[in-house]
């Protein structure tokens, strides 16, 4: 069952390139559509620069595409009707990165918590606070810890907490923004399974931005591969991770030591191309190994070659 | 002849109540131009021992070491002044971050320039051939283009390259990587490595890199020590410590990475070590490892050493006999259902 589709997102930002000068329009992100279906993970990889947080902060809300349309349950999101926004932050809850940022230093935990249910719910007072007990449990916290601040935990129980104010509402889709890159080796882990038992007993589905390609392989069903705002390469796991087709993403995987053995030696030359200049090649074209003589005058499309796969390459074409 | 060799180096945080021990008595040897892996978890005190080296000590810190050896000299035995001036034309660090590494004032050349005049260059147009030299060799396309810009107009891992060349103007023969690629991109970390192995080939200089990763030390380098809470846990060849861990946290840090390239089946989990690394200041009794090891037993509240074990490398722990191999262990570990 599909439970999010994501059409034809674009979203432009205008920057200001002097004083008298005329704005520029840069495009974070090009027509990106996409499914997700209930109790899946979507992974989203691309290098920082990409447009994968602009994405995500379209999907939740936080920002307005240019254009595009995202359906919850077959039903459009307006991002202006009231009615929607309620039910996107209810459904839709995000975690991010840094934990030692995104938890406010001055207020309890607890309190952190309630205000979500404040917001979102009519619970009583007593209900709430058997809500919040019960989602500490869930993610390996005591109840006890609700009445200590931020700054009395540790960078894995922070982001433990992080997610308990995700699912604390018992939303269908987590959006989970590059949440291990802050932590520690063995405390990812941890935080690895806990998401993954969550989404077996609660059957979230997941959008899991990252770019360490290990975790990726471990948790997610489908993989999108963005580069410099646009989608390259979408599939299953299983056929991204046993023959990548796109150059960029061969690129990726011969960067990644123990990925390097089972590709040949593939690196891109050189940095990526600023993200102002106009648009009219292949983004990848000017450090693509490939690179023929149509790439640097025209944009690949996103084209299927079969049903769940899809890359935008001219060599596929 | 070995390149750097500490003999129990122990670094004390001086606090108002009593010093704290950041760094236990570890030590290493390295050979000339080896390339060492460190790799523990953050507050392991692997950036302490990184300075530790390097004499940038926070004056809050003292060290003590038995023997510390950097190609040759025994910087314990050089009054202050003389060691800082010997440990500068000697060895050179490179830092995470190259964006708070560089001055954003001053253009790319007066920082190169500064590190080269303070290395005994005196004469403007020596300098420039130099700095115009140091950049070519870590792959700067137009040097004398970067040398004009300032640090915000370069991408990250130009910055990097620039922070590189600035590490080698000294002609260093120990390098000192902490943590060198975790800022940058995935693809442009692969790049950095490479350059650093690549120096590390023909200039012949000896390489530290320090990480949390396993997976980048597993290509390049070729001994690892893991270190834990300010303890040397395991010290090895790489092969050895990739293909037969024995220490349990060695074995749990590989154990807690999803493994590449196999194919994981959905709900599958990772092993994972409870709890967190300890806090200096409320460091377990005995073994630093033990109320976290999923392998403790009774004796593991006496403090173990660091034994040499045959074929293998040095293992601190009381449940690794010297004489047994790695198999039996992992039988019996398995045995005991914990570790996978």
């Amino acid at each position: 069952m599909t439970l999010l589709r994501i059409e034809n997102i674009n979203k432009n930002f205008r920057i200001s390139t002097g004083f008298f000068k005329r704005h520029s329009v840069i495009s974070a992100n090009r027509n990106i559509s996409f499914d997700l279906e209930q109790g899946k993970t979507l992974a989203i990889v691309g290098e920082s620069g990409s447009g994968k947080t602009t994405l995500a902060r379209q999907i939740i809300g936080i920002e307005k595409p240019s254009s595009g349309s995202i359906y919850l349950n077959d039903q459009e999101l307006l991002f202006h009707r009231k009615k929607d926004r309620k039910k996107r932050f209810t459904n839709i809850r995000m975690i991010f990165q840094n934990p030692f940022e995104s938890l406010n230093p001055n207020i309890r935990i607890g309190h952190s918590l309630d205000q979500t249910l404040i917001i979102n719910t009519r619970l009583t007072a007593r209900e709430r606070r058997i809500k919040i007990e019960q989602t500490l449990q869930k993610v390996g916290l005591q109840p006890e810890h609700q009445y200590r601040y931020p700054h009395m935990f540790s960078g894995g129980q922070r982001q433990r907490i992080a997610i308990a104010r995700a699912i604390i509402l018992e939303p269908s889709i987590i959006i989970a923004d590059e949440p291990l890159s802050a932590l520690d080796v063995s405390i990812q882990a941890q935080i690895l399974n806990l998401m993954q038992s969550l989404q077996e007993e609660m059957g979230i589905s997941y959008i899991f931005i990252s770019h360490d390609l290990n975790v990726i392989e471990h948790v997610a069903d489908k993989i999108m591969v963005m580069y410099h705002g646009s989608v390259i390469e979408q599939g299953n796991v299983a056929q991204i991770f046993d023959e990548p087709l796109h150059p960029y993403t061969q690129a990726l995987f011969a960067s990644t030591p123990v990925y390097r053995k089972r590709f040949p030696k593939f690196l891109p030359q050189g940095a990526r191309r600023k993200i102002e200049e106009p648009n009219t090649a292949c983004a990848f074209a000017s450090r693509c190994q490939l690179c023929e003589e149509r790439c640097s005058h025209q944009t690949p499309q996103l084209v299927s070659v079969n049903d769940d796969y899809q890359i935008a390459c001219f060599k596929f074409e | 002849m070995n390149l750097l060799h500490i003999e129990n180096l122990s670094v004390d945080l001086h606090t108002h109540s009593s010093p704290l021990s950041i760094i236990d008595r570890l030590s290493l040897r390295m050979a000339e131009s080896e390339i060492l892996g460190i790799v523990g978890e953050s507050g392991s005190g692997k950036s302490v021992l990184a300075m530790a080296i390097m004499g940038l000590l926070s004056p809050k810190m003292t060290m003590r070491a038995d023997y510390l050896n950097l190609d040759g000299q025994d910087l314990m035995k050089l009054s202050a002044q003389d060691r800082q001036r010997y440990i500068s034309s000697k060895a050179s660090i490179i830092f995470q971050d190259p964006k708070s590494s560089l001055n954003p004032c001053f253009r790319i050349a007066s920082q190169l320039n500064e590190t080269l005049s303070a290395h005994g260059m005196h004469y403007r147009s020596e300098r420039k051939v130099r700095s115009i030299e140091l950049l070519d060799s870590v792959g700067i396309t137009q040097p004398e283009k970067i040398l004009e810009m300032y640090p915000h107009q370069l991408s990250g891992g130009m910055n990097q390259r620039v922070a590189i060349a600035i590490a080698l103007a000294c002609k260093p023969r120990l390098l000192i990587a902490d943590e060198p690629t975790t800022a940058l991109d995935v693809t442009i970390q692969s790049q950095i490595l490479d350059l650093i192995v690549k120096l590390n080939q023909i200039e012949n200089v000896g390489v530290i890199l320090i990480t949390h990763d396993f997976a980048l030390l597993s290509e390049n380098t070729d001994k690892i020590g893991v270190v834990y809470s300010g303890q040397m846990m395991e010290h090895a060849a790489t092969r050895n410590i990739l293909d037969e861990p024995r220490h349990p946290y060695t074995r749990s840090l590989l154990n807690s990475v999803p493994q590449l390239g196999k194919r994981h089946s959905k709900g599958s989990r990772l092993f994972a070590l409870d709890g967190q690394i300890p806090s200096v200041d409320m460091l377990p009794v005995g073994c630093r490892l033990g109320p976290r090891c999923p392998i403790a037993e009774k004796q593991c509240v006496n403090p173990p050493r660091l034994n040499s074990i045959a074929n293998h490398g040095k293992v601190r722990c009381h449940l690794v006999k010297p004489n047994t191999s790695a198999k039996s262990e992992k039988a019996a570990v398995r045995n005991s259902g914990v570790i996978s």
